[in-house]
């Protein structure tokens, strides 16, 4: 009891020029509409006592997903199994009654789960208890806010002790003692057995809550693992679509890093080499930027060094610097006649999840001149595995109160 | 298996039962909810209307063609209260879905009782409008035993509104000016029914449509019982036929088309 399974799950929207055009097609059996995928090709498979969180963009699919787990919506394709009763507050309102009152709205709500009189009759006190509402109860549901709507949809989707419970994005509405509450019974209910779908955009609540969680984008899985994986993915490519412009004053260049451009005195190589060569690399690890140019003899003796940033895929320039300042000898790097190199070594990379690449410059010592540059230059994406948040790990400890 | 069968019955019962009486009494609340006299609406309504009816058919227009007005107006009674309620129902059964939407996306809420409780709620008239008729019909005497069988009849009445409105309700989600074309049918509806004139008036070359209209074989019905003192035969049959296709009919529409729909809402 208490599972939910969803095979080659689909729906598409069949968007009509007119709305009789759906009664035509009924009736005549042709095809009148233009199909429009909301969703399409969902495997997903919650166990008893599992929890699911749902992630993605406005848009996505989520919504139209959640309508199907709960069966307020016929999949057009696939199909979807519940085991045990199913509960759902799927959008503020739903299933409601505007004109009719709180209780009355229990009533139905309990009655439509199948409970006969009596047992609404014996259940109604308690959901409203929890509902805290009060003399609002017998008020009409139009006169409450979006605050006490979700209560009363929390506390009857809760009240028959579901074995399946599917939540969108509502919570948020909720009032920080509500909402504490709601997280409390939904805790309380998993211990119980009960399967949970979790749909939110607060990534540290699907974090805290959910086992596991699918990402959907555009329609599609985008991908189905463990909570931590698919959260730092997904916000991956959320910062990319928050990153900024490049900025001010140098042009984007076409391309990362490793292709041989036309200049006379260019960059030949920017490239990850050691055991982060793969783009992948873990916190703490080490990280080694190989980055070569071809040179003059001229330019050399003139003097020149190597400025790099590090910049996380929203815009966010996390750390730059370059090899006057700390002092490296650039004669060092000369690799051949007119070939320089250099490596750029962090031997423990305190950088947290993202993705990050390098902006890296060759620039004249003796003016603000720039020889050559690279933006988003040798890509690489970085996870860990604690809880911590933020960009970067800062050395840090806790200490007891002693003084 | 008819243990499993009975079982769900009664579950869908449940499911079925609280939902109605809540829509139904919001509906009725909505209705008198606010007026000055209330739920005697109810009564003044139907009973308003009869005084008019005597008034401008029995003193005034003197269409009774002999029969006398009190049988004119018993008659015109007979058809023209479940006319109303079709009407009414019919009307109210235009705007339910839409009006009701909310409830359609819980999963589990039954549909078909969104356009049930304006049905029920447009018979309350026709119920408090036939009992005046009868107790009409035995002070006057013209009341035969045969009058023990117009519950039957009222609630195939009933049966065929609630078919009619089921498909009336979902068609409206589909076409959108159906709510104009639907109180011009129902208007047409009237007057090719004898309800304002006794079936013999209608030439013998049109007699047919009196046979494959379903409002003409209530309103006969309901006159053979309350004041023909004859058995309601053959229009209980023609009622049952009737209700059996209609039925047959809306119940596959509901439930093939609900999902499109719930989709257009």
């Amino acid at each position: 009891m208490g599972a939910l399974r969803a095979v080659d799950l689909g729906k598409a929207y069949r968007s009509y020029r007119r709305p009789i055009d759906s009664l035509k097609e009924l009736i005549l059996r042709r095809p009148y509409a233009e199909l429009f995928w909301a969703i399409r090709g969902v495997n997903l498979d919650v166990p008893r006592g599992g929890s699911l969180g749902i992630v993605g963009d406005n848009g996505a699919g989520k919504t139209t997903l959640l309508k199907m787990l709960a069966g307020a919506s016929s999949p057009t394709e696939g199909r979807v199994e519940r085991e045990g009763r199913a509960s759902a507050i799927l959008s503020l309102g739903a299933g409601f009654h505007a004109d009719l009152t709180g209780a009355e709205n229990i009533r139905i709500g309990c009655a439509v789960l199948g409970l006969s009189p009596d047992e609404t009759a014996e259940l109604a006190p308690a959901v409203i208890e929890f509902s805290e509402l009060g003399k609002f109860i017998d008020k009409p549901l139009k006169t409450y806010s979006s605050g006490m709507y979700l209560r009363l949809a929390f506390s009857v989707a809760t009240a028959i002790d579901p074995e399946i419970l599917i939540v969108d994005e509502h919570l948020s509405v909720g009032d920080q003692h509500f909402r504490h509450k709601c997280l409390r019974r939904i805790m309380v209910l998993r211990e119980a057995g009960c399967s949970l779908v979790f749909c939110s955009h607060d990534m540290y609540s699907v974090g805290e809550v959910c086992e596991r969680t699918l990402w959907i984008r555009d329609g599609k899985v985008a991908m189905l693992g463990t909570t931590a994986d698919v959260i730092k993915e997904y916000q991956d490519v959320v910062r990319l679509g928050d990153s900024d412009l490049p900025p001010i004053g140098l042009a984007p260049a076409a391309s990362p890093g490793a292709e041989v451009p036309t200049g006379e005195i260019s960059f030949t190589q920017i490239e990850l080499r050691g055991p982060a060569a793969s783009g992948t690399v873990q916190t703490g690890d080490s990280l080694e930027l190989w980055v070569s140019a071809r040179v003059t003899a001229r330019v050399v003796s003139e003097g020149l060094h190597v400025a790099l940033v590090i910049v996380r895929n929203d815009g966010t320039w996390c750390y730059g610097v370059t090899s006057r300042d700390d002092g490296a000898e650039t004669a060092l790097f000369r690799l051949a006649n007119e070939e320089m190199a250099v490596r750029f070594v962090i031997e423990r990379l305190p950088l947290l999840s993202g993705a990050y690449s390098f902006t890296v410059a060759l620039m004249d010592n003796s003016s603000p001149h720039c020889y050559d540059y690279r933006l988003g230059a040798a890509p690489f994406t970085v996870r860990h595995q604690s809880k911590e948040i933020g960009i970067v790990r800062l050395e840090h400890r806790w200490m007891g109160p002693d003084l | 298996m008819t243990t499993t069968r009975i079982l769900r019955a009664v579950r869908d019962w449940r499911r079925y039962g609280y939902p109605l009486i809540a829509l139904t009494r919001r509906d009725l609340q909505k209705r008198y909810a606010g007026s000055i006299l209330g739920v005697a609406w109810t009564v003044v309504q139907p009973l308003t209307l009869i005084v008019v009816y005597v008034v401008v058919f029995g003193v005034v227009l003197r269409t009774d063609r002999g029969a006398g007005t009190f049988t004119f107006v018993l008659s015109l009674l007979c058809g023209m209260l479940p006319y109303l309620a079709i009407n009414d129902a019919l009307q109210r059964c235009s705007f339910a879905l839409r009006e009701d939407k909310t409830l359609l996306e819980r999963e589990s809420f039954p549909a078909p009782v969104i356009p049930a409780s304006r049905v029920v709620t447009a018979s309350v008239g026709e119920l408090v409008g036939l009992t005046i008729v009868v107790i009409m019909a035995l002070v006057g005497g013209v009341a035969s035993p045969w009058i023990v069988m117009l519950p039957v009849l009222v609630l195939l009445r009933f049966a065929l509104t609630l078919a009619l409105g089921w498909i009336v309700s979902l068609l409206a989600v589909f076409i959108s000016d159906l709510n104009e074309m639907l109180s011009l049918l129902l208007t047409v509806w009237l007057f090719l029914t004898p309800v304002f004139y006794p079936p013999d008036a209608v030439p013998h070359a049109l007699r047919w449509t009196l046979w494959v209209n379903p409002l003409h074989h209530v309103a006969s019905a309901y006159r053979a019982v309350i004041m023909g003192g004859r058995a309601p035969w053959p229009e209980t049959g023609w009622l049952v036929l009737d209700v059996v296709v209609v039925l047959g009919c809306a119940v596959w529409f509901f439930r093939n088309g609900i999902d499109r729909g719930k989709d257009l809402l």
